[in-house]
């Protein structure tokens, strides 16, 4: 009889973001060789919405375990972090020690993200050795911090050989970064999957551009108004009716997305800017039958950019700046890439994209054979790693 | 009405001057009633009359490190912030201390201005660190802007004697002992001569490369040297720590329209007005290793397509028109 591994993979929040989607899609691949259950962090805010989700995937309903909410702020923090140590320490014994019951029985682990991977890390060191442990980074590393915890580990001789640690970064870049923080542990990468999506037709007019993130500074959101301000009369030539952000701030942490959302809208209060939707969380299959185009414009690298691949399974355009983890999926000619912080560049590009029909069509044609590519590339990818695990 | 301040006006030359007048010609084209005033110390600031100043409904900064001496008022203040005038440095001890002393101050008037406009990321994320506390509704980015005009695709070939040029202030950020050295090591790599073109106030020599210094031509005579080149090189050096950065690097768009790319270091806001390997080339050192790397992925057809880039990125993107619909926008005209 095939043994069938049972698998905890445990999230970093209990809301439902891109990270938790993709590693949700990445088991429900697997459901007939492992038996995977979804550990969610009780921390604040509503659970159903991630719930709901890893439900309709055929999984059963996510356990909840206790998880110290000031754990958010540590794993966010650089080297300055290390000053909390002493005090998450008794801390987290306390919720390691709670740990034990639930955890019960299983034979790996996959973490999905840093804020839950320490307190893994420790209770398998402590409480369970020689188990796998597979943590998976949906960030770049925060490089000092990671470095200085590295030295650590290894001066306490916690580094090596008491778990068997695995690290996957979601992109090839976040895999360079995280190979130079850990020299010794082994690093792969496995771009995160996008779902089933509706296909849009390549007829249809651009009338609606979207954009779709967590409500951040980092995001470049403010630069889409701008663009949106400035050259709103070369907007309504090229027959774009609206543009709808789709998201919200998801972090629970002090830092400069706190005010965004109002600045935001005090930039478009100054400005008049019009023809601006907030739409909130909708799921992608609801965006994608929405827009005609993504304007994906982080302004700092992004470690992977999981809603360029969900535009392209849906046949949209897309415009990136294409920093980081994003390159890879933007280059080869599968969308065109647009110069962070201005505004000029990136309403060059929607013209471009609107006018050009023919090389729109085409663009978008690559991009989508790229992304059913790359659900087999990812599921041969997992394969191994539950193999090894 | 809007009241127009600089530190630098013609005759004098150099960027400043170069941005007062391109700012002037957006206004003007923009039917906006402007009045210019030129200071040459925070003490013609601080002596502007108030009862003058009741006029104005806005009041745009070119440089705006001093503007927290303006007395108050009720206009709209836009500050210009270009880079290196946020670094509340000087090399006059005394001039330093007032600085430091009044950053405060300066950064509080900042925080209140209707709208600063930074000329790249490094120069926000540099105020930010200063202690000026972002505000996406206030703060804005958007790159510099040049009057390309005169714009026209000068298109050079690699098989000719290959020349580069340097416009700048000879000050040590500008860092023309690194231009010489790079040409130099080219020169050596290549095994092909290379003349090395300086704009700037001072005669440069080498023993090993053909130096052309042209101290201080006009606009006409600078442009006929810049489209004459191959490449205009930048590798100006982060010099933060005594008042010294590169915000954007403006001669890269006079470059440009006129068919130069550009090479530069990646140091200040020169990765964000050139594009690596689209509109030019950013170095991250001037090592042997990184000359020689450069030059190994250079062939014609490479030069041509970024040269051919740069020149339509420069005119589509740069041109003061932009400026046009931003201040239009700006000033809800």
């Amino acid at each position: 009889m095939k043994q069938v591994k049972k698998l905890a993979v445990i999230l970093n929040t209990n809301q439902l973001g891109g990270a938790e989607r993709s590693v949700v899609e990445q088991f429900h691949l697997f459901q007939d060789q492992i038996q995977c259950t979804f550990f969610v962090p009780d921390i604040s805010g509503s659970p159903k919405a991630l719930s709901e989700f890893i439900k309709q995937k055929g999984f059963q309903d996510p356990v909840s375990i206790p998880y110290p909410k000031f754990l958010y702020s540590f794993s966010r923090s650089d080297w300055y972090g290390l000053f909390l140590i002493p005090f998450l320490i008794p801390y987290l014994l306390v919720v390691l020690f709670q740990w034990n019951t639930l955890f019960k029985g299983f034979t790996s682990f996959y973490v999905n993200g840093s804020k839950a991977s320490f307190p893994v890390f420790f209770w398998l060191t402590f409480f369970r050795k020689h188990i796998r442990m597979q943590w998976h980074f949906r960030d770049y590393p925060a490089p000092n911090f990671f470095k200085v915890i590295n030295k650590c580990l290894s001066v306490a001789g916690l580094d090596r050989g008491i778990i068997d640690f695995h690290i996957i970064a979601n992109s090839r870049s976040v895999e360079d970064a995280l190979k130079k923080i850990f020299p010794l542990y082994p690093v792969d990468y496995v771009y995160n999957l996008a779902g089933e999506l509706p296909l849009r037709s390549g007829d249809r007019p651009i009338r609606t551009i979207g954009v779709v993130s967590m409500i951040a500074p980092w995001k470049g959101i403010h630069n889409v108004l701008l663009m949106a301000g400035i050259y709103a009369e070369e907007l309504s030539e090229l027959g774009i009716e609206r543009i709808c952000f789709f998201g919200e701030n998801i972090y629970q942490t002090n830092g400069p997305h706190k005010k965004y959302s109002d600045e935001l809208q005090s930039l478009i209060n100054k400005f008049n800017i019009e023809n601006i939707e907030w739409r909130g969380v909708k799921k992608p299959e609801s965006i994608f039958s929405e827009i005609d185009l993504l304007i994906h414009p982080s302004v700092s690298p992004e470690p992977f950019g999981r809603v360029i691949l969900e535009a392209f399974s849906a046949g949209v355009p897309v415009i990136s700046t294409g920093m980081g983890g994003a390159k890879e999926l933007v280059s080869e000619g599968r969308a065109l890439i647009c110069h962070a912080n201005h505004p000029k560049d990136l309403i060059t590009k929607i013209e471009k994209i609107v006018r050009d029909h023919q090389s729109t069509s085409h663009r978008d044609k690559i991009a989508y054979q790229f992304s059913a590519e790359l659900k087999s590339i990812t599921k041969s990818q997992i394969a191994k790693f539950i193999r090894q695990s | 009405m809007l009241l127009l301040t600089t530190p630098d006006y013609l005759p004098k030359l150099g960027g400043l001057t170069s941005h007062t007048l391109n700012v002037e010609k957006v206004l003007k084209e923009l039917g906006v009633e402007y009045e210019l005033f030129q200071w040459n110390s925070y003490l013609d600031i601080i002596r502007y009359p108030k009862t003058k100043l009741a006029k104005f409904d806005y009041i745009l900064n070119i440089h705006s490190g001093f503007n927290m001496f303006m007395p108050s008022n009720d206009a709209k203040v836009i500050n210009f912030v270009n880079g290196a005038e946020m670094l509340f440095y000087s090399p006059s001890p005394m001039k330093k201390f007032v600085k430091v002393l009044t950053r405060k101050f300066g950064l509080r008037r900042m925080a209140h201005a209707y709208v600063n406009i930074f000329i790249s990321e490094f120069t926000f994320k540099k105020t930010c660190s200063k202690g000026l506390r972002g505000d996406y509704s206030r703060d804005i980015i958007f790159p510099m802007m040049v009057d390309t005009s005169h714009h026209k695709l000068n298109l050079k070939s690699l098989n000719d004697p290959l020349k580069f040029i340097c416009v700048a202030r000879d000050v040590p950020h500008k860092n023309f002992a690194g231009a010489i050295y790079f040409c130099e090591l080219l020169q050596e790599i290549s095994g092909r001569p290379v003349e090395f073109i300086t704009v700037t106030n001072k005669k440069f020599e080498s023993s090993k490369i053909a130096i052309r210094s042209v101290i201080n031509p006009s606009n006409e005579q600078r442009d006929k040297l810049l489209a004459e080149a191959h490449i205009n090189l930048l590798f100006s050096l982060d010099h933060s720590h005594v008042g010294f950065f590169e915000g954007f690097g403006q001669i890269v768009q006079e470059a440009g329209c006129l068919g130069t790319p550009s090479l530069v270091l990646s140091t200040g806001g020169l990765p964000e007005s050139v594009h690596d390997e689209d509109t030019g080339w950013v170095l991250n050192d001037l090592t042997e290793t990184s000359i020689k790397n450069w030059w190994k992925g250079m062939n014609s057809e490479k030069y041509e397509k970024i040269s051919r880039e740069c020149y339509q990125h420069t005119i589509d993107s740069h041109d003061l028109k932009e400026w046009k619909k931003l201040f239009k926008t700006v000033l809800g005209k």
